[in-house]
């Protein structure tokens, strides 16, 4: 066998491609449901129907301010999110140590609003970089990105000759290898630049997990635990002062801010900060207004300039998109789902072109049966735990970790069998039902939504029809492909 | 507005450049004075798109720009491929 | 004949494990260094920053570069040099 460049780019192009493909898969998914987080929470609170820029009053200002020096007269660190034309609600948050809960409250009345406990669109968004295993599943999604990048360099060498001249070409009607082939390249070719950009972005966002700013030396010396416990993590020492009212910092801070919107405001003992809005521009920066506590005065502005910071900036605020207008940001779901697709058309393959010579082996079946349960199963546990936002009582203790566990056990369920029908080599046995199964739970959501929600979906019309309507679609789509499937046959 | 304008200027591009590779989507053959307008169409197409796009500031209108082109793109790769099914 | 063929398989898939392999070993430190070159110039945090940036970008980059041909392990490496050799002047 003559070994050449292509042969050898395409070895490492499906290898690369796979083994870190299935992990991407579930990045991708998660990443393109974290483009619309905070809608998916809404969804998930029916209770909250504040519609979309409502004004914000000095009553709600100061109940907030009563409500934070309460929580602070108790220890508790929280910090205020400001209403934005995403999230019209004021929210007084703190972190519990696995996600930030706390109160929302009515912008023009400040009267708490009664919502019900859920892990919201965050968990999509906490998933998709971190895998919900901390900083070590942040690692790792890191690594996957750089490995995913490799893969894509490694296809771009075997497919340079036709990337340009079959740019739109897709034969559906060829054979089954070469229409998936095709609908790989395609999806591929068209949406590189979004995927290569959103890869890069992701990896540098944590950057310093894969390339830490030490000298390499100092990586194999153990870091020695602190003995004595951190002064800052302590509670201040006698109780603090009440705060100022809020109304005229902010108006001080967003002149201060350049006419950036203020979006959310941090506690210190001795100071708050008022930060910029991440929705201010694609420069996502941490500038914000210090105001001395208990009076209120300016303190300083603190601003990260210079030409570098800038450019970190701009490669966060193009990976968050939280600058993005309703219409880019669908752009941005459009595009993580072509960039989902490329990846899982890359994985099916991957096991097609091995399929004849090795799928009698062991190895082929576990491959497969991943395979199944990533791209099947995990549209399948998203939505589960959709249904199971509504389907739960609204007053039960720990409901937000229950749907952590529907979505965990729907996707061990799809695992499990999608390896009992890949053991007995019913390869579409596996596929059909649980595309079934999307297809029911896509197609079921906006009647669940009317059932369950029916307020909600008169009051917040925009964020009901596009959720329910995507479930709708992703039915619609799903059953197409059960379709072909069945006309493949077994 | 802006998107629908880049997004027919990319359909545009990704017509001209099918007709310039007629055997590979399966057309008649151009003739000179044809392949010669669909190359400038090719050229000035996204150049123009690149323009209309730029108004909308540095990485909105570069973001819209490449978006246009993948999902214009996708449009006349599903076109041909129902033509041709 | 058959035997021929596995065996021909077995060994060429035994040469890219190693060569992938060799490729990451070679290619990270090599990311590191021109990070930590970069990094050492006078600018703080900010040029920490632009090492990652450039270090990031190149490290797809090399992997690919240095799995593709001895030629390309050879220029990793030669660069890889040039890099310790730039650390070390500056530091």
């Amino acid at each position: 066998m003559r070994e050449t460049l292509r042969t050898r780019m395409g070895w490492l192009h499906g290898w690369a491609g796979f083994v870190v493909g299935l992990l991407a898969v579930c990045i991708f998914m998660t990443g393109t449901l974290s483009v619309f987080d905070t809608e998916i929470t809404r969804w998930m609170q029916p209770e909250n129907q504040v519609p979309a820029y409502t004004p914000l009053t000095d009553t709600a200002l100061d109940a907030a301010s009563s409500l934070i020096h309460e929580q602070q007269v108790r220890g508790v660190s929280v910090f205020l999110t400001l209403p934005s034309a995403r999230s019209p609600t004021l929210d007084v948050l703190h972190y519990d140590g696995r996600q930030f809960v706390g109160t929302l409250l009515d912008p023009r009345t400040g009267m708490p609003i009664p919502v019900r406990a859920t892990m919201g669109g965050t968990f999509f968004f906490s998933f998709h970089y971190t895998l919900l295993e901390g900083t070590t599943g942040t690692r790792i999604v890191n690594i996957a990105g750089v490995i995913l990048l490799v893969a894509i360099g490694s296809g771009i060498v075997i497919h340079i000759r036709a990337l340009v001249p079959d740019i739109v070409r897709l034969r559906l009607s060829a054979a089954r290898l070469r229409g998936w082939l095709d609908a790989h390249l395609l999806v591929s070719v068209l949406f590189l630049p979004f995927t290569i950009m959103i890869i890069y972005t992701g990896v540098l966002v944590n950057a310093g997990l894969i390339l830490p700013a030490i000298p390499l030396a100092n990586l194999f010396v153990h870091e020695k635990p602190p003995t004595t416990p951190a002064s800052g993590t302590k509670a201040a020492p006698g109780v603090p002062p009440p705060l100022p009212p809020l109304a005229p910092l902010l108006a001080t801070a967003r002149h201060s801010l350049q006419g950036r919107d203020a979006g959310f405001i941090l506690f210190s003992p001795d100071r708050l900060s008022v930060y910029a809005s991440d929705a201010s521009g694609p420069f996502l920066t941490r500038d914000h207004a210090d105001f001395r506590l208990p009076d209120g005065r300016l303190l300083g502005m603190t601003t990260t300039p210079g030409r570098i910071a800038h450019i970190m900036q701009v490669m966060h605020g193009l990976h968050y998109a939280r600058f993005a207008t309703p219409g880019l940001r669908w752009l941005y779901f459009v595009s993580g789902l072509c960039a989902t697709a490329m990846i899982g058309s890359g994985l099916v393959l991957f096991l097609m072109k091995r399929r004849s010579r090795s799928g009698h082996r062991i190895g082929f079946r576990v491959a497969e049966s991943l395979t199944i349960s990533t791209l099947t199963g995990l549209p399948v546990s998203a939505l589960a735990f959709l249904w199971c936002n509504r389907m739960l009582p609204t007053s039960m203790a720990g409901r937000n970790r229950m749907e952590i566990g529907c979505f965990l056990g729907a996707w061990i369920l799809c695992a499990g069998h999608a390896s009992l029908c890949t053991s007995g080599r019913r390869m579409n046995m596996a596929w059909r039902p649980q595309l079934r199964l999307i297809a029911l739970l896509g197609g079921g959501l906006p009647v669940l939504d009317a059932l369950t929600g029916s307020r909600a979906v008169y009051s917040l019309p925009a964020i009901h029809a596009a959720i329910d309507g995507t479930g709708l679609l992703v039915a619609i789509i799903v059953l197409y492909i059960r379709r072909r499937l069945k006309g493949d046959g077994e | 507005m802006i998107f629908p304008a880049t997004f027919l200027l990319w359909l545009m591009t990704f017509s001209c450049h099918v007709r310039l590779h007629p055997h590979r989507y399966g057309f008649a053959t151009l003739a000179p004075h044809g392949q010669c307008m669909a190359l400038v169409g090719r050229i000035a197409a996204p150049a123009v798109a690149l323009v209309l796009a730029a108004r909308m500031g540095g990485v909105t209108g570069v973001l819209m720009w490449f978006s246009s082109l993948s999902i214009a793109g996708l449009c006349i790769a599903l076109w041909l491929a129902s033509r041709r099914h | 004949m058959t035997t021929d063929r596995t065996e021909d398989r077995t060994r060429l898939t035994r040469n890219r494990i190693a060569g992938i392999v060799i490729a990451c070993l070679v290619s990270y430190p090599v990311a590191c260094f021109v990070m930590m070159d970069i990094a050492g110039m006078s600018g703080g945090n900010a040029t920490v920053q632009l090492g990652q940036i450039i270090a990031l970008a190149g490290l797809p980059v090399l992997i690919v570069l240095c799995f593709s041909a001895y030629a390309g392990l050879l220029s990793v490496c030669a660069a890889g040099c040039v890099a310790i050799i730039v650390g070390l002047l500056v530091s």
